[in-house]
C-alpha cells in the first residue's frame, strides 16, 4: 500500500477539511475519471482496493492515473488504554480529500466499460463520488 | 477553424461581491484584452455562453464577440482562460485574448488517430506519445484538427512527425524527428 517513504515529522495534527479543491480538479491525463464531491479522508487501504477495483473490472489494456498519494499519518492510542500519556502511535496514512479532487484516470478502454470501472471504484470510498468524462464539461 | 458568435456586454460592476451577485443573476464575468490595448470588462449570458464553450470544447476556435454599444460591430477573440467552480463546473470567468486575422499565431492542434493497425491485430499494443500537434499560421487557415491514418503501422514500427501532411501557409513547431504514435 502506499505510504512515504521518509517524513520530517512522525506525527500531525487532525487539520480541517474547508473549501474545494482548486488544483488537481481537472482531468489532466485520462479521459475518463473519478472525482470527489465531498471532502473526506483517502486511506491507502481505501486507494489500493479502488484501484484493485478498477483493475478487475477493465482486465488488461488501458493506462490508470491515481491522483492522490496518501501523505498524512494518522495516530492511534492502543485499546483499553487509559486517556493521557500522550499521542498514539502513527497507525495508518490518509489523503485529505476536498470537494472536486480527481482521484484516479483512466484511458485506452472503451467508454462503458471505463465508466462501470470508475462506479465500481466509488463504491468502495468513504465520500461522494462521480464519474466524468473527458468530453462531458468544457 | 471553426468560427463561433458569442454576445457579451459591458460590465460596469468589479470586485468580488459584485461578481458574485452577477453569478446568482446568471451572468458570468468576463475580460476581453489584447496587446496594448486597454482591458475591457465584460458580462456574458452563463447559460447560453456554457452551451456555446461545450460546442468548441477541446477545439481551436475563433470567436466573433459582438457586444452591445462596441465602437466596432465584431472582435475577434481566443478563449485564453475558463475558470470553473471544481465542483459543479458552473462558469466563474472567462478571459478572452482578441487576436489579428491576418498575423501568424501558434496553435495547439489535436491529432485524431484513424483505423487499427495491423500490427496491434498481430498481438501489438498502441502507444499514443502525443495527443496534439504545435502549429503556427494564421488563425482561419490553422485545421480544426490533423487526421493521422495507422492503419500501415506494423508491430515495432512508429511514426514521427515529418510523417504528417500538412495544409499549406502553415508550420510545424513541434520537433519533426520526434515519433508519435507506436505498436510495441
Amino acid at each position: 500500500m502506499l505510504s512515504p517513504r521518509k517524513v520530517k515529522h512522525r506525527k500531525q495534527f487532525k487539520g480541517r477539511m474547508r473549501g474545494v479543491a482548486n488544483r488537481g480538479s481537472d482531468i489532466n491525463f485520462g479521459d475518463y475519471a473519478l472525482k470527489a464531491v465531498e471532502c473526506g479522508r483517502m486511506s491507502s487501504a481505501h486507494i489500493e482496493s479502488a484501484r484493485v477495483a478498477i483493475n478487475r473490472k477493465i482486465k488488461r489494456g488501458g493506462k490508470m492515473w491515481i491522483r492522490v498519494f496518501p501523505d498524512k499519518p494518522i495516530t492511534k492510542k492502543p485499546a483499553e488504554t487509559r486517556m493521557g500519556k500522550g499521542k498514539g502511535s502513527p497507525e495508518y496514512w490518509v489523503a485529505v480529500v476536498k470537494p472536486g479532487k480527481i482521484l484516479y484516470e483512466l484511458s485506452g478502454v472503451p467508454e462503458e466499460l471505463a465508466l462501470e470501472a470508475l462506479k465500481l471504484a466509488g463504491y468502495k470510498l468513504p465520500f461522494a463520488t462521480k464519474v466524468i468524462s473527458r468530453n462531458s464539461t468544457i | 477553424m471553426i468560427q463561433v458568435n458569442m454576445p457579451a456586454a459591458f460590465r460596469s460592476v468589479f470586485g468580488k461581491g459584485a461578481s458574485r451577485q452577477l453569478r446568482m443573476k446568471d451572468k458570468t464575468p468576463a475580460v476581453l484584452y489584447s496587446g496594448g490595448a486597454d482591458a475591457v470588462a465584460l458580462q456574458c449570458d452563463a447559460i447560453e455562453m456554457f452551451k456555446k464553450l461545450y460546442a468548441i470544447h477541446g477545439r481551436n476556435a475563433v470567436v466573433t464577440l459582438e457586444i452591445d454599444g462596441d465602437e466596432k460591430p465584431q472582435r475577434h477573440v481566443l478563449v485564453q482562460e475558463i475558470q470553473k467552480n471544481p465542483v459543479t463546473d458552473s462558469l466563474v470567468h472567462i478571459d478572452f485574448l482578441e487576436i489579428d486575422l491576418e498575423k501568424p499565431a501558434v496553435f495547439t492542434v489535436p491529432l485524431q488517430y484513424t483505423g487499427t493497425p495491423k500490427g496491434v491485430d498481430l498481438g501489438g499494443e498502441l502507444q499514443k506519445v502525443a495527443t496534439a500537434i504545435k502549429l503556427k499560421g494564421c488563425p482561419l487557415d490553422i485545421p480544426d484538427y490533423v487526421e493521422v491514418d495507422i492503419k500501415g503501422l506494423g508491430r515495432g514500427e512508429s511514426l514521427t512527425f515529418d510523417d504528417i501532411a500538412l495544409p499549406e501557409k502553415v508550420e510545424m513547431l513541434s520537433k519533426r524527428a520526434k515519433p508519435f504514435v507506436l505498436v510495441v
